[in-house]
């Protein structure tokens, strides 16, 4: 007990501790004091109970061992000087001793006593305290919570409630207390079930429940409850807490948002975070991880799904920096992943935590998708090379030059130019040692100032290569500095130039070389002669190729060899002379029909061609040949030649191709200037031809002035009549010549015998009365007996022309030209013409030296008669009979004379009609013509000409010419080949096929016929008026003439159209002027000669103009033919007689209104009878396909009658019963008729010349032209525009 | 051309043996009737093959006339079809040749 007692109190009074034992001490002191001093008064007894006071005192102040103390102090002092004073040792006493011991046993035990008592009190105390304190502790949490705290009765019923739960209902707890828990929760039941619950089992945890607040708000809560039991251990009801959880929640959703943040995040820098536990091998990954690897979310995936995912490449890499991680090192790494096609970048980095054991137990890491910047670092990486690359191996040089001079750096491109390698450059060489010299004193000069300026600009340099060529280029450098602006070293590109310089070199050619061009073309445009130009050309070419030789070869008649016509480095005596064969293995051969040039740069390594002798002979070896080409076809080639063996540029080569393109329109040029210098010669020779008619006295000399004209003004070689003898031989016997012969119509035997020496030309013309045209002598097989002496006097071409004379083949004139192929269709058409003139004039000629002979036979026969009655008068008598013999004789002169005279009038009619007067044109669409002449007994040199245009336009030319008989008639015909020509002259030369204006060609035409009109002091009126039928208007050139009437058909009005010119022929230079007048359809234009207002009557009145009109106001209803009759029936009656003193010659000409043909079809047969049919076939065929009304079968019979009459009558007279001619036949319908024409080439046909049929049978034939009058509405004869004969047959549709 | 002739009592019927007779082939035909012309003075020429005739075959048909009128003979026609008769008819013809539509009529007009 001491022991605890010690124990207990030494942890409450420990303090007290010395105060207890001093009191103790002290109070025994007191006592034992108090008590010697009143020991008389006091017995032991009192001491001991005064000694027990003080332990007790001691003994509840401070506690058992002061009370111990104090006890035993008391004993030792009541020992000492109360019992028997003895002290101790004397206490022999036995009551002393046992007083003692009571007194220690007694103050043992009330210390003893009272201590422990106070101790129980002060732990009653304590107890007491701590109760208190614990309730208000337990009362203060319940007050303190901040949760709703609350006990519930058995009842369900509130029984106490915190504040917390006051705040969270809004009631206090005075009205909560004694109130149903459950309606303070949103969901009662719930509360209820949760407290059934607690009672079921005790207790209830975390069951989410929400308190309503009075003021409707909830507040979500955890209820938490348990039951608590009353002393007896009986439930006696619930006590619940609810947790306010508004704030968890608030967290749960801050926390949710910020793991949604960082997911965000990651996902913006693709940062995935991860975690492994080792131990499960389980990830833990964000969603950016998933994102990154492409995996799905559902799956937890494991190590070795992330190590499937990653490049096979980069697999084992990874998985030994995993290894390594886990034995300790950094685990820092970019490799590749596969994510379905995809390869991606992704750095990784982890740590790996440890266990105490070191063993490896979770790696936590982060991955980055780094496939952008990976991307980027390799485009980078890439372009650095590219870059690189381009610095080195760009198309330029680059290199850097330091102050010095000294080469810093270059590139690969610039030192395979130098043929150095960097090591022998970069720091050892200066950039001037590789320049030429004079291009060292530029650069050094330069780039002294450049390290000042800081640029250079294309400066050319030279510069020499290892192997000492040069190159040329152009530098261009900036300086590149040091902050302080000091000159560092330089940036320079070089670009190679030779190619620039090639170009440049190339352009400088072809410039001088199209000069060449410009050159020669001008040259041959100034109107050099072809042989200058060719002569320049070969100069030219040769010199701008500078090949040695050149050469213009002329593809000779027969394209079977070309002649070295011009040319340039050839031996002596080849230009001129020498001949190639055409083959086609020669290079010019192969040329001719190509477009493309032939270059053989050696002949002697050339496998295409082979070389001409021409070539061999001077060593050529290479060369260059292109065709020269002309409208006509090929007319040589052009080559330049060389002993060098060298290649020809493009640029050279279509250099030649230009040039011979020039030669080729030169040679056009100078050919169709030849052709019009010919044409014009041969019309100045048809001209002085009609002049020498006119003049003509004598046959021969006539004949001797025609060859002289031709060769003189026509410019031929040679011209020869020849006449063909009746003889045996048939030989042909010139009568004229004229032109370089040097014996060779001596030498030429000709024959028109159809045996060899016949063949040629003019044995041929001879026998077939035709023009016999040879285009070359050289290779025309017909002129084989002939042909050396001929090409040796340098004849070309031949053209043979018969003369028919009175129907007579008299023989032939023969031209020959000295080129070959000289005699174009259109000389031919106005040689031809001359001829024909010739055949005329040779008509003409006999005629008049007949008549002349006769009169001179009567002259002399007159003065011989004279002479002998003068001399004979004596013997007249006797001489009766030789007197009438005279006489019969003169008679028969006479007789002679008139029939002369009889022939000369035949002859000029015959002029008059072949020459002067065409035939009308029948087929102008809208215009209706006809015309008339009636011949007076003296020719009096009327004409008219009628020139069809196309598109309707006709001139119609109507001319008197002074004087009367064969002269007349001959300068009427003259004058009117001076308007052929004039006319067809301004048609080639019209621009854009515009027709000249009549004033033009009256003009030309006048100009070319005015001296000799003079001269023959002659002159001629004339009405040129061209009928413009689309522009309804009419313009004329009045030159002195008549003047011609125009008839309105609507008024009737008659107007006489009058110019105000001079008569062709008065005044030279004469200016011609025109009238123009508008017509209508139904109009009538009149021309007409004074032959008809001078005719006069037995009184000698003039039948006169006045007359005229009326009489053509009388009968303008009539159709053209119609009217001219009746006014040639009048002039006729007025006149009393129809031999008239002057020609009655007029035209007239309707207008009429146009139809459009509706069927158009043409057929082509031969001349021969049994085509006969076809013709039929065709008539048949067309007229029973017509569009609209048809024809009625009797006027189809009809047609097919006449026209198979009209192609009979062509075949057996004006082809003569040739079958190999040709019929064209043109059936056209109108609306209103049907017309069909043949045209054809024979002899025209003239049905007025054929008797009437004999109808009465006597006779088998004549009917053609009979029948083709009667079965048709309308026949005409005529000639049209293209020299072509035409029957036109006309059955109306209605007929 | 081969004639073909029937001789039908004195009367001789000779048949143009073509389609036309034109200038190419009258002077054919010309020549291949005189034989049959010469052989009979009564000669009917049967032209029911005809459909054409042109100038010269009227003038070879006339031919005919002329040779047997001369021998104191007579042609007569037959059959000739509208155009045919047409052409005679244009030239007059038909007033010179005794002209019948059949054979038969004209062999009876020489029995008359």
């Amino acid at each position: 007990m001491t022991l605890n007692f010690h124990n207990n109190m030494s942890s409450h009074i420990t303090e007290n501790k010395v105060a207890g034992y001093f009191f103790a001490l002290l109070g025994i002191t007191a006592v034992t004091a108090v008590c010697l001093v009143f020991h008389r008064q006091v017995n032991e007894a009192t001491v001991a109970l005064a000694m027990l006071v003080t332990v007790l005192v001691a003994a509840i102040l401070w506690g058992s061992k002061p009370a111990l103390l104090a006890s035993i102090a008391g004993l030792v002092c009541l020992n000492f000087f109360f019992l028997a004073h003895s002290g101790f040792s004397t206490a022999e006493d036995t009551e002393s001793i046992i007083a003692l011991v009571t007194f220690l046993v007694t103050s043992l035990a009330v210390g003893q006593l009272s201590a422990s008592s106070k101790e129980r009190a002060a732990e009653a105390e304590s107890e007491r305290k701590e109760a208190k304190r614990a309730n208000a502790y337990n009362r203060s949490l319940l007050e303190a919570s901040v949760d709703p705290l609350f006990t519930i009765g058995k009842d369900g019923k509130i029984s106490d409630v915190n504040p917390a739960t006051e705040s969270a209902t809004g009631f206090s707890m005075s009205d909560l207390l004694g109130t149903d828990f459950s309606g303070y929760f949103t969901n009662s039941d719930a509360a209820r079930d949760a407290y059934r619950k607690a009672f079921r089992d005790g207790v209830v945890r975390d069951y989410a429940l929400e308190i309503r607040h009075r003021d409707g708000h909830g507040t979500p809560v955890l209820y938490n409850a348990s039951v608590y039991r009353d002393e007896t251990g009986g439930v006696a009801g619930v006590f619940a807490a609810a947790r306010d959880i508004t704030e968890r929640k608030r967290s749960e959703a801050a926390l949710r948002e910020s793991e949604a943040n960082l997911r965000k995040a990651q996902g913006i820098a693709h940062v995935g975070s991860w975690a492994l536990d080792i131990s499960t091998n389980q990830f833990t990954c964000s969603d950016e991880v998933y994102r990154i690897f492409g995996l799905r979310k559902s799956h937890a995936p494991t190590y070795e799904d992330f190590l499937t995912t990653i490049h096979p490449e980069d697999r084992e890499m990874v998985k030994q920096a995993w290894n390594a991680a886990l034995r300790g090192s950094p685990y820092n790494l970019e490799h590749r992943i596969m994510v379905g096609e995809k390869e991606k970048w992704v750095r990784e980095r982890a740590t790996v935590e440890f266990d105490k054991e070191n063993r490896a137990i979770r790696g936590i890491g982060t991955v980055q998708d780094v496939t952008e910047r990976r991307l980027a670092e390799d485009r980078l990486r890439k372009s650095s090379d590219e870059i690189h690359d381009l610095y080195n191996n760009a198309p330029c040089g680059y290199h850097s030059i330091g102050p010095d001079g000294t080469i810093v750096r270059i590139n690969h491109t610039e030192l395979s130019w130098l043929g150095y390698s960097s090591v022998e450059v970069v720091g050892r060489k200066r950039y001037a040692d590789f320049l030429t010299p004079e291009s060292r004193r530029v650069f050094e000069q330069r780039f002294a100032l450049f390290k000042g300026e800081g640029t250079i600009q294309d400066l050319e340099l030279g510069l020499v290569r290892r192997d000492g060529s040069v190159l040329p280029m152009v530098l261009s450098a900036t300086a590149v500095r040091d902050r302080d602006g000091n000159f560092v070293m330089s940036r320079s590109t070089v670009y190679d130039i030779t190619a620039r310089r090639r170009a440049e070199e190339a352009v400088r050619r072809l410039a001088q070389l199209q000069t060449v061009v410009a050159g020669l073309g001008e040259y041959a445009l100034r109107g050099a002669t072809l042989d200058k130009v060719m002569d320049e050309a070969v100069v030219q070419v040769s010199r701008a190729l500078g090949t040695e030789f050149c050469k213009v070869l002329e593809l000779l008649p027969g394209s079977q060899s070309f002649l070295l016509k011009w040319g340039t480095g050839w031996k002596p005596g080849y230009v001129g002379s020498s001949t190639v064969w055409v083959g086609e293995r020669s290079p010019a051969g192969s040329r001719l029909h190509s477009t493309e040039p032939v270059v053989v740069a050696d002949f002697r390594t050339e496998k295409r061609f082979l070389p001409s002798e021409l070539l061999l002979e001077h060593g050529v070896i290479g060369g260059v040949s292109v065709a020269i080409k002309t409208k006509e076809g090929p007319y040589g080639v052009l080559g330049a030649h060389t002993r060098k063996h060298r290649n020809f540029t493009r640029d050279e080569i279509s250099f030649l191709q230009a040039v011979s393109n020039i030669l080729g329109s030169t040679i056009e040029r100078y050919r169709s200037e030849a052709q019009l210098l010919r044409i014009n010669r041969a019309n100045r020779a048809l001209s002085l031809c009609n002049e020498a008619m006119v003049r003509a006295t004598d046959e021969l000399a006539f004949l001797q002035r025609i060859c002289d004209v031709i060769v003189d003004e026509g410019g031929y070689r040679l011209c020869w009549v020849g006449r063909a003898e009746d003889d045996e031989a048939k030989s042909v016997l010139p009568l004229a010549q004229a032109g370089y012969d040097e014996g060779y119509l001596g030498s030429l035997n000709i024959t028109w015998a159809n045996d060899e020496r016949g063949q040629g030309p003019v044995g041929l013309g001879i026998r077939t009365r035709q023009t016999v045209v040879v285009k070359s002598i050289a290779i025309d097989p017909r002129m084989a007996p002939w042909r050396d002496a001929a090409l040796k006097r340098g004849y070309g071409s031949i053209i043979s022309i018969p003369l028919l004379v009175e129907s007579c083949v008299f023989g032939t004139i023969n031209i020959y030209a000295a080129e070959p192929d000289a005699f174009s269709d259109e000389e031919v058409h106005l040689l031809t013409e001359l001829a024909s003139d010739l055949a005329f004039g040779i008509t003409a000629l006999r005629t008049r030296v007949e008549r002349e002979k006769a009169e001179e036979d009567v002259r002399k026969f007159n003065a011989e008669l004279e002479q002998r009655v003068v001399e004979r008068t004596a013997e007249l008598q006797a001489a009766n009979l030789l007197k009438d013999e005279h006489l019969a004789r003169e008679q028969a002169a006479t007789a002679e004379l008139a029939r002369a005279r009889e022939r000369e009038a035949e002859v000029g009619y015959k002029i008059q009609r072949t020459l002067l007067l065409d035939q009308p044109p029948v087929d102008v669409s809208g215009l209706r013509v006809a015309a008339l002449t009636i011949p007076s007994q003296r020719i009096d040199g009327d004409f008219y000409i009628f020139f069809r245009h196309r598109d309707q336009c006709l001139d119609v030319i109507v001319g008197d010419v002074m004087g009367k008989g064969i002269p007349a008639a001959l300068v009427g015909a003259a004058t009117k080949s001076y308007f052929l020509k004039a006319l067809s002259h301004l048609n080639a030369f019209s621009k854009n096929g515009k027709l000249p204006e009549p004033k033009e060609i009256v003009m030309l035409s006048h100009a070319e016929v005015v001296r000799q009109l003079i001269d023959l002091e002659s002159f001629v009126t004339l009405s040129y008026a061209r009928l413009d039928v689309n522009r309804r208007c009419l313009d004329l050139v009045d030159c002195g003439h008549t003047g011609i009437v125009q008839v309105h058909g609507d008024s009737g009005v008659c107007d006489v159209l009058h110019g105000d010119n001079l008569p062709l022929g008065v005044r030279e230079g004469e200016i011609y002027d025109q009238i123009s007048v508008t017509f209508e359809a139904g109009d009538l234009f009149f021309f007409f000669s004074d032959g008809i207002t001078e005719a006069r009557n037995e009184d000698g009145e003039l039948y006169g103009i006045d007359r005229l009109m009326e009489t053509i106001k009388a009968n303008r209803q009539l159709d053209p033919e119609g009217f001219i009759e009746a006014i040639r029936k009048s002039v006729v009656v007025f006149s009393g007689s129809d031999r008239l003193i002057d020609d009655l010659t007029s035209v007239a000409v309707r207008v009429e209104s146009r139809e459009a043909a509706v069927a158009r079809e043409e057929v082509e047969i031969r001349s021969d009878l049994k085509y006969l049919c076809r013709t039929r076939e065709f008539v048949n065929s067309f007229c029973r396909r017509l569009p609209g009304t048809p024809l009625r079968q009797q006027s189809i019979d009809s047609l097919e009658l006449a026209v198979n009459e009209a192609a009979c009558n062509i075949m057996k007279h004006a082809y003569h019963g040739r079958g190999d001619r040709w019929i064209y036949l043109e059936g056209e319908a109108f609306p209103s008729r049907v017309m069909v024409r043949l045209y054809h080439l024979g002899d025209p046909f003239d049905p007025s010349d054929l008797a009437p049929p004999a109808l009465d049978g006597s006779r088998e034939s004549g009917f053609g032209t009979y029948i083709i009058s009667k079965s048709t509405d309308d026949v005409r004869y005529y000639r049209d525009e293209r020299g072509m004969n035409c029957i036109s047959l006309v059955k109306m549709r209605n007929s | 051309m081969d004639v073909a002739v029937d001789q039908i009592g004195e009367v001789g019927v000779a048949e143009v043996p073509v389609d036309e007779l034109d200038a190419s082939n009258a002077p054919e035909f010309k020549r291949d009737i005189t034989p049959v012309v010469d052989s009979n003075t009564k000669l009917v020429l049967d032209m029911s093959r005809l459909h054409f005739v042109d100038s010269s075959g009227l003038g070879a048909i006339l031919s005919c006339l002329r040779q047997l009128s001369a021998k104191g003979g007579d042609l007569k026609l037959c059959c000739l079809s509208k155009q045919v008769r047409a052409a005679f008819e244009l030239v007059r013809m038909h007033r010179i040749f005794d002209i019948y539509p059949t054979r038969e009529e004209a062999v009876r007009a020489f029995e008359s």
